[in-house]
């Protein structure tokens, strides 16, 4: 059969999709767990302890509160407990914290809460204490 | 199962409507239907959505799904009582049929088989999908779903990293399988996004059909950045779907029918590119120029569809207006910029520099290692088809070269960081223009004379 230059071309382009799909599939089943679902379902767990419909604070961590997977945490935070808005603030009634969030030995940040709920992983909802 | 339900009626609803509209058709052009009903139903179906949504009907009530219910069905009366079309033109030319095309067919058969086991795969492995998909899309339909009964779903508004200006047809469409599955499924975004890669690739391969339309739906799927993209859950596939739908309808003639309905169904497709994500308001404004150049220089029949074009897009451009205008803030992209500050970067030609250069660097590694180039080399064989051949390729090469441009001065005007903006997002925007590239391209190669 005489190859044409469409023919080689054609060719080409189906033999390179064959093994760019390949090599996709063998990337995707060798892909790890995802964080994020492990994440959704602690916050989901502390979402019984709020009320509906009430802002609810995130300690900042106490140090690298920018690094990315202390951000993702944030994020998975407000994904997880929509529609509460989820600020990072600890001025609101109800906080949330990362095991790793706080102080070690003490957190000042922390004076006049109380833990409310916690994770299996160690996260944390705290409420102020009624005055 | 209930998931399925959701998706598959508002799409046999346009299902019916394609088929009484354009009349006798082969398995080529059914598929092609099959294609734009779904990704058009998950659209339609996002407004109802979010109409109700706003009317206080909360996606967690019984109420929600009687009502959409309700909507489809008197929807489906009225496509069901459109008269069926007659007959087609017989004398529109059909693709060469060549003796290897069986051998094409069956390979782009195992590419697509492969691409969706790798899909499939990608979801188990992140069935919330990638960062932009569960920080953004999926996270504004937690807010629908969960915040419908006492209007907590605004508060998605206040969450600036968020972007909360974005269009809502994934979150409303994702609430809306949620209400009818009873429960937040991570299978109603895996869903939704396999069906808008599905449809894209399918909208291609029926346009051009034959052997070119197997080598160009296997091109696409190629692509690596493309197959990732697939179900990662974001809103840049189903944005690319509804570019090829656009360009399809208009001047692929893929429904093989040049009636007013199938250039309403074009403008419709285009104004959902606009409801899907911001870029795509770039693409309407394209075609509505395209359609009022087509209206002033053209024959009667030109002005005829032109105005069906418009008319299709103007009811979810009024959607999409209403929620610009009475719900999203303003995008973190023009917030605080002056005019004065935007014309200072467009003259400052370091910025140009800058973004060129990330702009090509990350062209060239798009789907590398496997396929370095492809998406410049194909890029240049469309500018050189515009050039040579005019006409349909021409106007689809301008509309895609000039939707690129677009992107290159929001990333030259930018108020963040630009090597931060250009690498976080320029791969997604290429994944938007590859199915429509490809697509123009191969019309330029195709025998099939595409309607200017």
């Amino acid at each position: 059969m005489r190859l044409s230059l469409t023919r080689v071309v054609s060719l080409i382009v189906v033999v390179w999709s064959l093994v760019s799909v390949i090599a996709a599939s063998r990337s995707a089943i060798a892909r790890g767990p995802d964080p994020v679902a492990s994440l959704d379902t602690e916050f989901r767990t502390l979402s019984r302890a709020l009320p509906p419909s009430v802002p609810v604070g995130f300690l900042r961590y106490e140090s690298d509160d920018d690094r990315a997977d202390r951000v993702m945490t944030y994020y998975v935070a407000q994904y997880a407990l929509a529609p509460h808005l989820v600020e990072k603030r600890t001025d609101l009634e109800f906080l949330i914290v990362a095991p790793d969030a706080p102080r070690p030995g003490g957190d000042v940040r922390l004076a006049g809460f109380v833990p409310v709920a916690t994770s299996k992983q160690g996260f944390s909802v705290y409420q102020r204490r009624a005055q | 199962m209930r998931e399925s339900i959701a998706l598959l009626i508002p799409a046999c609803t346009i299902g019916v409507f394609l088929y009484r509209s354009v009349g006798a058709i082969s398995a080529r052009v059914a598929v092609a239907c099959v294609a734009l009903a779904s990704c058009l139903g998950i659209g339609f179906s996002s407004v109802i959505s979010i109409t109700l949504i706003v009317l206080g009907i909360a996606p967690t009530s019984r109420a929600f799904v009687l009502a959409d219910l309700a909507v489809w069905m008197i929807v489906a009366a009225l496509c069901w009582r459109i008269r069926k079309a007659s007959t087609p033109n017989s004398q529109l030319p059909t693709p060469k049929s060549e003796p290897w095309s069986w051998l094409l067919a069956a390979a782009f058969g195992a590419v697509a088989v492969i691409a969706l086991a790798a899909a499939i795969a990608t979801s188990r492995a992140a069935p919330h999908g990638e960062w932009d998909a569960w920080a953004i899309w999926n996270q504004h339909a937690r807010f629908l779903f969960r915040g419908g009964e006492d209007g907590a779903w605004r508060d998605f508004f206040s969450i600036a990293w968020s972007q909360p200006d974005y269009p809502l047809l994934l979150p409303a469409s994702v609430a809306r399988v949620w209400a009818y599955a009873g429960r937040e499924s991570t299978l109603a975004p895996i869903l939704i996004a396999m069906i808008f890669g599905a449809a894209s690739v399918a909208l291609v391969v029926t346009t051009l059909g034959g052997s070119r339309g197997w080598i160009a739906g296997a091109l696409i799927l190629g692509a690596t950045t493309f197959l990732v993209q697939v179900p990662s859950q974001c809103a840049d596939v189903p944005l690319a779907c509804f570019i090829v739908a656009t360009l399809s309808v208009t001047f692929g003639n893929v429904l093989r029918t040049p009636s007013a309905i199938a250039f309403a169904i074009a403008g419709a497709a285009s104004a959902m590119a606009a409801w899907t994500k911001n870029e795509g308001v770039v693409l309407v404004l394209l075609m509505l120029i395209v359609a009022v150049v087509a209206a002033v220089r053209s024959p009667a029949n030109a002005r005829h569809y032109a105005r069906w074009s418009i008319a299709g897009a103007l009811p979810i451009f009024i959607v999409v207006m209403w929620f610009k205008l009475a719900l999203a803030p303003s995008s973190g992209l023009v917030e605080g910029q002056s005019l004065n500050v935007v014309v200072s970067r467009l003259l400052d030609l370091n910025r140009h520099a800058t973004v060129l250069g990330l702009m090509a660097q990350h062209a060239l590694r798009w789907s590398a290692p496997l396929a370095f180039a492809v998406f410049p080399i194909v890029s240049l064989v469309a500018a050189w088809m515009a050039v040579r051949f005019g006409g349909a390729v021409r106007t689809m090469a301008c509309i895609l070269g000039l939707m690129l441009a677009s992107y290159y001065v929001v990333y030259v005007t930018t108020p963040f960081d630009i090597t931060w903006h250009v690498t976080t997002s320029v791969d997604r925007l290429l994944v938007q223009l590859w199915p429509g590239l490809v697509l123009t391209v191969f019309l330029g190669l195709s025998p099939l004379e595409p309607r200017a």
